[in-house]
């Protein structure tokens, strides 16, 4: 069972999709983790036979078999027509990422919502900055009355079982841009603080322990653009200084 | 396998709720989200139990009582001290500490020792201090309070178990006796051996293992095919635990909904309450639960703090392991005494900071 496990764990890897359950700066871990377990089934296999421990291996047995018929139904091909969204060429090496995008003139920082959450808290709200930043658009009855949606991603630190969605207010007046619920956009905007801490709006994503929305900040959106969702949607990577991982 | 990144995002994470409960999009699915909850926690935790058994099976084979002994300090504030210096350079996390721990107690080392390293290793070690660092952007106060509180809550629990169990506080467990036929070869006991082996009156050679899980080591195998035997047995043992609490933090952070936790933030004692528990539950490992604690920024800072300490003490993983591996008085108090302690120190640092 533990070569079993091994192999499921190293086939994982090899699969692509083990963004989806660990961050991917963890990926050697598992591997090691993977090849050292069917060492130890190996081995385990050559001793003589001794009395078994029937809980364990009916425990055991029932999660590795449970695991892999729900990651395959997890991972299995949508239908076509949702296959039909294109998705972006593979990520850039560090070197080749741009840190600006330049529009009508006016530079734009290129940072995700971890980073420039982050940003705020260290250095404060830095009014008048300008940003482009991707994510996914939520509305809320409440959000549309003041006038605003968020812009929100879902950050991965260790594993996804501690995922927290971290969002921007973005100004929309009178729902102006016309975003729906769950649509994928680029924002290039402009950072502006607010006089008193917002409050939390009351919206949580499926998956996340938490969901953390600036309280002191609003992005004034100088243009909109909708995209399809990135390949890999989560932020794995949170740096301090430019390049920022977008 | 071909990436389908859209497709696998539309189905775990665009789901919202905003007041009422309302699916942003159909093809979300709960189960999905529940799947990848729970492989995700077993992926994040194995790598620390397989090496929680390699540590546990290496000192089973190399490390014998007596070198043990000598490094264990008569006084208690000293043992204390000694626990936590072990925390600090032997790197480990909730997941397998209970294992390594099982193994020091057989060794020996008294329960106040062990308890101590136990409640404050995952938490005192260097990642987790790093982790808390970056996570409350460098918020010293928060790493040492995390430090502070973990350090006084185990200090007490383990006064408290050692005064209160003196019988032992290992569930009982009956040595597997194993007569090798083979072991007739080489019945010249080697005294670096780690395991205590003698002539029974049979000729055959005994061995009192300490595993708990029936292990049956070849005394004439190679040593280094025992410790990859054993490590296999002690890993089975633990991830049977280790798979029920990941299944029961799965199923509740798939099926609670966490504006609930929102409407406990504005009270400072319920906040911290309700705090500790999503931390039982959650079972989130102890260098990544910073992350999460710092995200729930509307909840005060002893809250937070609340969440940080309990969490690596008493999380639904542990629970199991706690259960399996201690007498029921000695579990009741390692799952018991930390809850109350933090609570209370937290409520203080609450009322304190006003």
């Amino acid at each position: 069972m533990l070569v079993a496990l091994g192999l499921a764990m190293g086939a994982l890897i090899l699969s692509g999709n083990y963004w989806l359950y660990i961050n991917p700066k963890f990926q050697w871990l598992t591997a090691t983790t993977a090849g050292l377990l069917v060492l130890v089934g190996v081995a385990s296999a050559l001793q003589p036979p001794r009395p078994v421990n029937r809980s364990g291996v009916l425990i055991f047995l029932a999660f590795l078999c449970y695991t892999i018929w729900g990651n395959f139904q997890v991972l299995a091909p949508p239908p076509p027509d949702l296959l039909a969204r294109p998705t972006p060429p593979p990520p850039h090496s560090r070197e080749d990422e741009k840190a600006r995008e330049t529009l009508n003139g006016i530079e734009y920082i290129r940072i995700n919502t971890g980073e420039l959450f982050n940003l705020c808290e260290d250095k404060g709200v830095d009014a008048g900055a300008h940003y482009t930043l991707q994510g996914m658009v939520v509305r809320t009855p409440e959000l549309d009355r003041a006038g605003q949606f968020i812009v929100a991603r879902l950050a991965v630190f260790c594993c996804f079982a501690d995922a927290v969605a971290v969002g921007f207010r973005t100004s929309d007046p009178n729902g102006r841009s016309g975003l729906k619920n769950g649509e994928w956009v680029q924002i290039y905007g402009r950072l502006e603080g607010t006089s008193n801490e917002l409050p939390q709006p009351e919206i949580t994503f499926e998956g996340a322990v938490a969901t953390a929305v600036h309280p002191r900040s609003v992005i004034i959106p100088e243009k909109t653009v909708p995209i399809a969702a990135p390949e890999i949607p989560f932020i794995f990577e949170f740096r301090e200084a430019e390049p920022f991982a977008f | 396998m071909q990436c389908q990144g859209g497709w696998l995002y539309a189905r775990i994470f665009i789901f919202q709720r905003s007041g009422c409960s309302r699916r942003m999009n159909p093809i979300s699915n709960g189960h999905d989200i529940f799947i990848c909850i729970l492989t995700a926690v077993f992926l994040e935790a194995a790598p620390f139990l397989l090496a929680a058994a390699i540590l546990s099976s290496l000192s089973e084979f190399y490390l014998d009582r007596d070198r043990i002994q000598r490094f264990i300090p008569r006084s208690r504030v000293a043992q204390v001290l000694t626990a936590l210096g072990a925390g600090l350079i032997l790197p480990t996390c909730e997941c397998g500490v209970v294992l390594i721990v099982r193994r020091f107690l057989h060794k020996g080392v008294p329960p106040l020792m062990a308890v101590a390293y136990m409640l404050t290793a995952p938490i005192i070690n260097p990642l987790a201090i790093v982790s808390t660092y970056l996570a409350f952007r460098g918020n010293w106060w928060m790493v040492f309070g995390r430090i502070g509180l973990a350090v006084v809550c185990a200090s007490l629990t383990g006064l408290a178990i050692a005064a209160l169990n003196r019988e032992g506080i290992l569930r009982e467990e009956t040595p597997a006796r194993i007569r090798t036929p083979q072991a007739f070869a080489s019945l010249q006991p080697d005294p670096s051996e780690a395991h205590e082996s003698r002539l029974d009156s049979e000729g055959a050679r005994e061995h009192d293992c300490c595993c708990s899980h029936g292990c049956t080591h070849d005394a004439a195998a190679p040593r280094w095919l025992g410790v990859l035997t054993h490590t296999a047995a002690e890993f089975m043992e633990m991830a049977k635990y280790l798979i029920v609490g990941a299944l029961a933090a799965a199923l509740f952070k798939t099926l609670t909904p966490q504006s609930i936790l929102f409407r406990f933030e504005s009270n400072p004692f319920l906040s911290i309450a309700v705090m500790m528990l999503l931390a039982v539950l959650l079972s989130v490992c102890s260098e990544a639960d910073s992350f999460v604690a710092a995200s729930f920024w509307s909840f005060s800072q002893p809250a937070q703090l609340a969440f940080v300490a309990i969490g690596p003490m008493v999380d639904l993983k542990l629970i199991g392991a706690y259960g399996a591996t201690f007498r029921r008085r000695a579990a009741i108090m390692l799952i018991a005494a930390p809850v109350i302690i933090i609570f209370i120190l937290s409520a203080v640092i609450a009322a304190v900071l006003g």
